[in-house]
């Protein structure tokens, strides 16, 4: 504001050692199945990751009805499919840790309505993407959605040989490092009511931008909304932890405070649980943004930094340089010989030819591609 | 006289001085004309006269002589009357009122070049006025009907006035020389002091004016009315200067400041600033720079009933609190009660601030203003019937806009704001006994910032007050006054939710107040009142053709005030006085309003039922005495101990879940679930004054606790809450402080010192665990601010320039602070410590200003001056808030400062 400035700010006060559950739930009506992770807080400024809650009994639970048990796949994820759900009936979450029992409360399943569209805009901020929806009876309006992004990237160079079976060989389709592809979920709570509207329809609502500049669009875009519906609760739940979590403090904004959610300690009602235990239908839309639809000025990306100087080693340093190196080209040229009988090759630093250095993403192709 | 000053004295510049040799005359004379004698002696001697007739046609001489030296004759024959005589080289000059000076002032010819820089005076003037005063000092007035009987009491009354302006002077004491006996001057200037009949010296004080003496032989009641020089050398004194004994004596535990004081404070923006030297005073806080809410003694920033010419003023700030609502031009004092309320003020929990303007001068049209980067300010003022009838105008506004555009950033590019106030005030004496005084006021704020939303508010209210004397101990004051503060909030940037809110409240006020002097011993006032408020709590309508908002309006509120009061000032012994006052308000909360019952819990889903009020019914009543109880005993001429005891009542809140003051806070009438506050405190006090009182100090401690404060549950939402009591918290209120002030009044160097220690807690007990904060325990509100100190030096260089220093120091305001983190829906979360846990850093500021006076020529076009202001000398980045945010998976801490580095102002203020 008015002369105002902004800068970072690390007290030393923080030091207690706040131990809490968190529990991450969501029960899926439309697929019948469920995913409840369990972690612990950290300290403020601990460095490293969360500690799961692993070998914990959770149990979905139907008023006045039947237990379905979950199962850990990985530490911490407690899951289960073909569930029994019946969309009149309330359900919780019970969980039993090593020390102490938790429950959320009953929760109804809330039905998302139709997602009507999810759209993309160019503008000179980068790509914005938009939702429509609305629910003709009226009967939704707290929106939630959640999307993955899946973007395919290349490397910088090609190689199409590789070094196996002590042999210098063409790569197989399946083994090129070229193309990739990336993953990541929204790490933005989204949310909209439309409870001030007199009719509950989401008008282009805008859900991600994709800043300019960013590679993401370089190549080929995907992005995959699900919607799903909130009871009030639900959502005065999340827009208050959007708010104190994600908001920019200003001179305008409200205190933050303690964010509590439908979970509690079943014999010590005192000790704060964090999380929402929410469940429903949801609704999913799919969308691609390609290269060429995008406007020129989207596509002006800032050079990256990567040292690839290529070289020229004989055959004989390959099973030694590789895959340090990557093998670009083979000499002398004649496309007729097997690529063992190359005398010399181009080679160049691996995160060059290797798309999976690059960015972290993976060669294999995502189904929906 | 004049001309014929220069004449004469230019001709002492190029003759000699010396004046001896002197013949002697012979004479008789019997109250013979003044001619006669100059004739006797142009006769006898080579003496010649210069002299004007006019001052001499009237002067009759007795005078007998034998051969006598003409200076020896001159001597007794012009003894008694205000001749002089000067005689340089066988001419006598005849001057009136003082001798002609025959030599240069001592180092007369060193003094530096220019005539520019020498103080000019005007003599004929200054020996006017001065031989006016002297008059009047020595005349004797005879008071009231004479009578033979002499003994027993009259009552003496009248007003006092600033000579130059007619404007009343307000504390002004009248002391009868010799007795224990005076009093103080009201609010009009007006006095009335019980003495023995029989003769008396009466001394007249205030400040910045001469001090005045009057001699009267008091016969029966009656009336005198004084009127006062502004004093001229008080230049390169201190203006701080109060009644210099009222520290200790004064009944009251008010601070009292006049415009003077409040000019001498460093500048933030190059304006005086009501509201900032009141933030000097021990015991007064606000949460951050940037806001201008006050917190008084662990109040919340709505429990201070601010006044501005007696209409409420409900946001005291400008442009984000940078600036307050008060043209500082057009003030005439503020005062503010901490402590000792008196029973005329009601309606608010923690203080009174009442600010007054002044009246226009009564004698002549003036004027005055300011101009600096950011603002401008124009005050004209003038009488309409000369000594009878006045008015003023200020008006002030500002060119922000300019500024904020011409800064780098880009989002401050895209911001606008401005604002404006304008007061007008009109007074008419009808006669002795009535007199009116009209007022109003307007202001108006706009801002944008760097989005697509504008914000607007404004305050506007007027008054009209009418003095009636009904005799010379009871005099009355009916005043009926209108104030209204609204905003509004445009959203135009997304077409579907393209809104438009607004919020406003008006209140109508009238009110008697009367007060009579009973006998020496006792002062009665006492008064009814009444408020009606109407609030329309907040609407929401659709902009455009293609926005989808639902236009919703929450049902207007209404409700009366009332209030019946009566108090005693009572002077036990002459070291023993007490106030007794009692209030009692009465207050009901009237429809047409919808209630709604819940069954358990106030939770929207608890809700069962909805009951329907008519227009007028009455919804809920409140009502309760408030008693106000204040004592001083002097301990001697110079110490004191004063003890107070209130009790206040509070029917209208403000909802606000943001620790300052903003635009978009709302205010609330009590209503059957949201209770009156109530407020109760006890201060006891030690003054002692030094070296002549020259120096102040007190030490003033307080108890104070407060029912019914509003708090918030978790993430309430306070606009267009339909159910706002559903969100609302009731919590009990503690606060408790000790306060130390040290204040040196005149010198070279003056200013105070001040420390506070005080604590501010509260507590909710609910039914639920939504209903607590902090599972019902005592937690330091947000403006629990433990350690305070203050300090503001005036240092005066000279007449002209005058260097002012301001340093504030103090604990930081509590804040809720991170205390763990997780992970939750793909980002890393943040767990929240119990509500104020922690604290922000210590705020610490420095603010210097250097006053630059134009010459001091009496009579000229206009005076200006020049204020060059440095804020945050240090550039500290005082924290106004601290909060942390997910970013990237990374957790992050920011402080936001709002003066993060010094600013400098300029600004050229005149007066004509």
């Amino acid at each position: 504001m008015l002369f105002g400035c902004l800068e970072p700010y690390s007290p030393t006060v923080i030091e207690q050692n706040v131990n809490l559950l968190v529990v991450d739930g969501f029960l899926n009506a439309s697929t019948n199945s469920i995913q409840v992770k369990l972690s612990r807080t950290l300290p403020i400024y601990t460095e490293g990751s969360y500690t799961t809650e692993k070998n914990a009994t959770v149990v979905l639970e139907e008023e006045a009805g039947p237990s379905q048990p979950l199962y850990e796949t990985v530490d911490g994820t407690y899951v289960m499919q073909n569930l029994n759900l019946n969309n009149s009936k309330k359900y919780r979450l019970f969980i039993r840790t090593e020390f102490d029992e938790y429950a959320s409360e009953y929760i109804t399943l809330k039905q998302s309505p139709s997602l009507d569209e999810v759209t993309w805009e160019a503008t000179a901020d980068g790509v914005k993407i938009y939702v429509s929806a609305h629910d003709p009876t009226n009967q939704t309006r707290y929106y939630q959605w959640k999307f993955w992004e899946t973007w395919q990237y290349t490397a910088d160079y090609f190689s199409a040989y590789t070094y196996k079976n002590d042999s210098i060989l063409y790569r197989n389709s399946n083994e090129f490092t070229y193309i990739c592809y990336k993953s990541a979920p929204s790490d933005k709570i989204i949310l909209k009511s439309t409870t001030q509207l007199n009719e509950d329809v989401v008008g282009k609502f805008p859900i991600h931008l994709v800043p300019r500049g960013s590679r993401k669009v370089a190549s080929r875009y995907n992005l995959l909304v699900q919607q799903r519906a909130l009871d009030e609760a639900a959502y005065n739940y999340y827009v208050q932890l959007q708010k104190t979590t994600e908001t920019v403090g200003g001179l305008f904004d409200p205190l933050p405070s303690q964010v509590t959610g439908n979970m509690h300690n079943v014999n010590n009602p005192s000790e704060p649980v964090i999380g929402y235990f929410m469940g429903g239908s949801v609704q999913e839309k799919m969308i691609f943004i390609n290269r060429h639809e995008l406007p020129s000025y989207l596509l002006n990306f800032e050079p990256e930094i990567i040292n690839c100087r290529i070289d020229t080693i004989a055959s004989s340093e390959v099973p030694s340089l590789f895959p340090q190196h990557q093998l670009l080209e083979g000499y002398p040229e004649n496309p007729n010989i097997e690529p063992y009988e190359h005398n010399f090759f181009l080679v160049i630093p691996q995160q060059c030819a290797d798309c999976r250095l690059k960015d972290n993403g993976t060669i294999t192709r995502p189904v929906f591609w | 006289m004049k001309h014929l000053y220069k004449f004469t004295l230019s001709i002492v510049f190029f003759v000699s001085f010396s004046a001896f040799g002197q013949e002697a005359v012979s004479v008789t004379l019997n109250a013979s004309p003044f001619q006669e004698l100059v004739r006797a002696i142009e006769q006898q001697t080579a003496y010649r006269f210069f002299y004007r007739p006019d001052w001499t046609d009237s002067v009759t001489v007795t005078v007998t002589a034998e051969r006598e030296p003409v200076d020896k004759l001159l001597n007794r024959a012009l003894e008694g009357t205000n001749l002089h005589y000067s005689i340089i080289e066988k001419k006598i000059y005849i001057t009136r009122e003082r001798q002609l000076l025959t030599e240069l002032p001592i180092d007369f010819f060193n003094q530096g070049s220019g005539s520019g820089n020498t103080i000019a005076f005007d003599f004929s003037s200054y020996e006017k006025l001065e031989m006016e005063r002297k008059k009047a000092e020595e005349k004797i007035y005879s008071i009231g009907t004479k009578t033979k009987s002499m003994t027993g009491k009259a009552t003496l009354t009248g007003y006092i006035k600033d000579i130059r302006s007619g404007e009343a002077l307000i504390g002004a004491t009248v002391f009868a020389v010799g007795t224990t006996i005076g009093v103080a001057t009201d609010q009009f200037g007006h006095y009335s002091i019980d003495l023995p009949r029989g003769q008396h010296q009466l001394q007249l004080k205030s400040v910045g004016m001469k001090t005045t003496l009057r001699q009267i032989v008091l016969y029966n009641n009656g009336r005198l009315d004084v009127e006062l020089e502004e004093e001229v050398t008080s230049l390169k004194e201190v203006l701080v200067q109060a009644d210099r004994d009222k520290n200790v004596t004064s009944m009251q535990m008010v601070e009292k400041l006049d415009i003077k004081t409040m000019k001498q404070m460093p500048l933030a923006l190059g304006e005086a600033d009501v509201m900032k030297v009141v933030l000097a005073l021990p015991g007064v806080q606000s949460v951050g720079e940037g806001t201008v809410g006050l917190n008084v003694r662990g109040g919340a920033t709505n429990q201070n009933l601010i006044l501005f010419n007696d209409a409420v003023i409900y946001n005291p700030s400008h442009l984000f609190g940078f600036f307050s609502t008060f043209n500082p031009d057009v003030l005439k004092s503020v005062e503010l009660y901490k402590s000792g309320i008196t029973a005329d003020y009601g309606g608010r929990l923690s203080s009174v601030l009442d600010v007054q303007a002044r009246e226009g001068n009564l004698k002549k049209f003036t004027g005055s203003g300011g101009i600096s980067p950011i603002t401008g300010r124009l005050t004209l003022e003038g009488p309409i019937i000369k000594e009878r009838s006045s008015v003023l105008i200020g008006i002030r506004s500002t060119y922000s806009d300019w500024i904020l555009g011409r800064l780098d950033d880009p989002a401050l590019n895209k911001s606008n704001a401005s604002f404006y106030d304008v007061t007008f005030n009109f007074n008419h004496k009808i006669n002795s006994n009535n007199s009116l005084l009209v007022s109003a006021y307007t202001s108006n704020d706009k801002f944008k910032l760097a989005g697509d939303t504008t914000y607007q508010y404004s305050d506007r209210n007027g008054s009209i007050k009418w003095k009636h004397l009904f005799s010379d101990k009871l005099f009355g004051v009916f005043t009926g006054a209108f104030s209204q503060y609204s905003y509004s909030m445009n959203s135009e940037g997304d077409s579907l939710n393209a809104f438009a809110m607004g919020f406003a409240i008006k209140q109508y006020n009238l009110k008697a107040d009367f007060s009579y002097t009973l006998n020496r011993k006792h002062t009665l006032s006492t008064g009814v009142n009444s408020t009606l408020y109407n609030i329309a709590p907040g609407s929401i309508n659709p902009e455009g053709s293609e926005s989808l908002v639902t236009p919703e309006k929450l049902q207007q509120e209404r409700g009366t005030e009332s209030a019946i009061y009566i108090g005693d000032n009572f002077d036990f012994t002459s070291r023993l006085s007490f106030y007794f006052g009692l209030r009692y308000s009465f207050y009901q909360y009237l429809g047409a309003h919808d209630v709604y019952l819940y069954s358990g819990s106030r939770e929207v889903n608890n809700i069962i039922d909805t009951l329907r009020y008519n227009p007028g019914k009455t919804i809920s009543t409140y009502h309760g005495p408030e008693p106000r109880v204040t004592a001083r005993y002097l301990l001697s001429n110079t110490s004191s101990l004063k003890f107070s005891y209130n009790r206040t009542r509070q029917y209208i809140q403000m909802l606000s879940n943001t620790t300052a003051i903003t635009p978009t806070d709302t205010w609330k009438l009590s209503d059957p679930y949201i209770k009156p506050q109530v407020g109760d405190q006890v201060s006891i006090g030690y003054y002692k004054n030094l070296k002549g009182n020259s120096i102040e100090t007190s030490v003033e401690t307080y108890y104070k606790t407060m029912n019914n404060s509003i708090d918030y549950k978790d993430g309430a939402v306070l606009l267009l809450n339909q159910h706002i009591e559903t969100d609302v918290l009731r919590a009990k209120g503690r606060a408790y402080g000790i306060e130390f002030l040290f204040k040196k009044t005149t010198g070279k160097l003056n200013g105070w010192v001040s420390y506070a220690y005080s604590r501010s807690l509260l507590q909710t007990k609910g039914n639920s665990k939504s209903e607590m904060v902090n599972n019902g325990k005592f937690y330091p509100s947000n403006f629990d601010k433990p350690h305070a100190v203050n300090f503001i030096g005036n240092f005066k260089f000279n007449r002209r320039i005058n260097f002012s220093l301001n340093v504030v120091y103090s604990t930081g305001r509590p804040i809720t602070l991170p205390i763990a983190k997780y992970y939750l829906e793909e980002s890393n979360r943040i767990y929240y410590s119990d509500r104020n846990a922690y604290r922000i850093p210590d705020y610490f500021r420095s603010d210097v200003s250097v006053n630059i006076e134009g010459n001091h020529k009496i009579k000229k076009l206009a005076h200006s001056s020049w204020t060059i202001a440095l804020y945050n000398l240090t550039g500290r980045r005082n924290a106004y808030s601290v909060f942390f945010v997910s970013q990237n998976g990374q957790i992050n801490g920011y402080k936001l400062s709002v003066f993060g580095q010094p600013i400098p102002t300029i600004t050229y203020n005149f007066k004509f």
